[in-house]
């Protein structure tokens, strides 16, 4: 793969797929992070780190057991086995290097592994089936780093719209789904770009 | 033994009644604002709604029966991960059996059919577990919840198939089948529809607004 596909797959990645707002990857964890600025980039950054990591397991997991013996049905299991054994080594590794954030890292990071995103990027990738080793890693990377600008962009427009006082049915899920609405209506126009290489 | 007997009746009749705040009052999707991913992504029509609310009810149902059972030995530090996994050991034959019996719609349905493990996870009822609620009333319990789900993915399946679509099972609704707006099918389109459908949702069974706290 060369430099223009590296740049396509971000694009792609982080505007024209993006997992929040186009494939509606997001949960409770997601709502609750995206109230305090601190937690959501931790988050954000558990997040990229748990996509990354999986979208290299489960790409090869795929390509040298799955497909190789006629496996694919054990996909959803196969793949959620991957993600508990890679958060259970995060657990373990944090816990034995205790880094500055250490408590509020481990209270976090089973929401970030076990949410829609990394299972849903983990499913995206192997549906594409194109992408060899390296365009998987990279999408994956790419496909966190969207999920942490969608936290910021969602975040900072609830900011704004709730000194806006909206109707009292409005206020918590409704407003934030038509917030999320309005943010997604402007990633659709990236829609159709191809970068040629 | 008549009182014995009319006591034990009406306190089934009250479990049932307290678990069946799970369709309205407690909706888990319009009230409680869990599982929303599968309907924005899946529900594009009415067979897909009918699919995926099949499909988690079956997941919720055994995801909350195992539970109940895994509870007893797996240590508490370990209950977050073993629910993780037993949602995708349950959700595999689910798949697997969705794609049996709906070939044509199960792949439209895509990654969220596998996603319903995941959005099964905050339905799992930590307050089963222990002497005080038996196997039934889990059961029953798990059962309104996805039924629960279910309403909200049939309402919100059908609206959008109409607007989007102008057709209601695959056949064209008289008036609708001119006045395709194709944006309810769109990501942001079903944003704003779930949003719209949620507030109405409340409006119409005076709900109170919500503070994000239902969303674990």
């Amino acid at each position: 793969m060369n430099g223009t596909q590296f740049w396509s797959l971000a694009v792609s990645a982080i505007f024209v797929q993006n997992l929040v707002l186009i494939y509606f990857l997001w949960d409770g964890s997601f709502y609750k992070a995206i109230k305090k600025p601190k937690t959501g980039l931790l988050f954000g950054i558990l997040v990229t780190a748990a996509t990354t990591l999986s979208s290299v397991l489960c790409w090869l997991l795929n390509r040298f057991v799955l497909r190789q013996f006629s496996l694919e049905f054990l996909a959803p299991f196969a793949f959620v086995l991957v993600i508990t054994l890679l958060e259970t080594a995060a657990y373990a590794a944090i816990k034995a290097i205790s880094p500055k954030y250490k408590d509020e890292i481990l209270k976090i990071l089973p929401a970030s592994a076990f949410g829609c995103a990394v299972l849903g990027l983990v499913l995206i990738n192997v549906q594409a089936n194109t992408r060899g080793f390296f365009g998987t890693a990279f999408y994956g990377l790419c496909a966190g780093i969207g999920y942490l600008a969608a936290i910021f962009l969602v975040m900072s427009a609830l900011e704004r719209v709730r000194f806006s006082a909206p109707p009292p049915v409005f206020k918590g899920l409704p407003i934030a789904l038509v917030t999320a609405g309005i943010i997604s209506l402007g990633l659709m126009g990236f829609s159709g770009i191809v970068i040629p290489y | 033994m008549n009182r014995t007997k009319g006591k034990k009746q009406s306190s089934n009749g009250i479990k049932v009644k307290s678990s069946a705040k799970r369709l309205l009052s407690e909706n888990p999707v319009f009230v409680r604002a869990v599982a929303i991913v599968p309907i924005l992504g899946a529900a594009l029509t009415l067979k897909s709604g009918l699919l995926i609310s099949a499909a988690m009810i079956l997941t919720v149902l055994f995801l909350n029966l195992a539970m109940y059972g895994l509870n007893m030995v797996v240590p508490k530090k370990f209950i977050f991960t073993a629910a993780f996994l037993t949602a995708g050991i349950v959700v595999t034959p689910v798949c697997m059996f969705a794609n049996y019996i709906a070939p044509t719609i199960a792949p439209l349905c895509g990654i969220y059919l596998p996603i319903l493990s995941v959005c099964a996870l905050p339905m799992i009822e930590t307050r089963h577990y222990g002497a005080k609620y038996g196997i039934l009333r889990t059961a029953l319990d798990a059962l309104f919840d996805g039924a629960g789900f279910a309403v909200a993915a049939v309402v919100f399946s059908v609206i959008r198939e109409i607007i989007g679509n102008g057709t209601l099972y695959d056949r064209p609704m008289p008036g609708f089948s001119q006045f395709k707006f194709s944006f309810a099918l769109a990501p942001a389109g079903a944003f704003i529809l779930l949003g719209l459908v949620c507030a109405l949702f409340r409006k119409i069974f005076g709900m109170k607004e919500d503070n994000g706290e239902g969303m674990k």
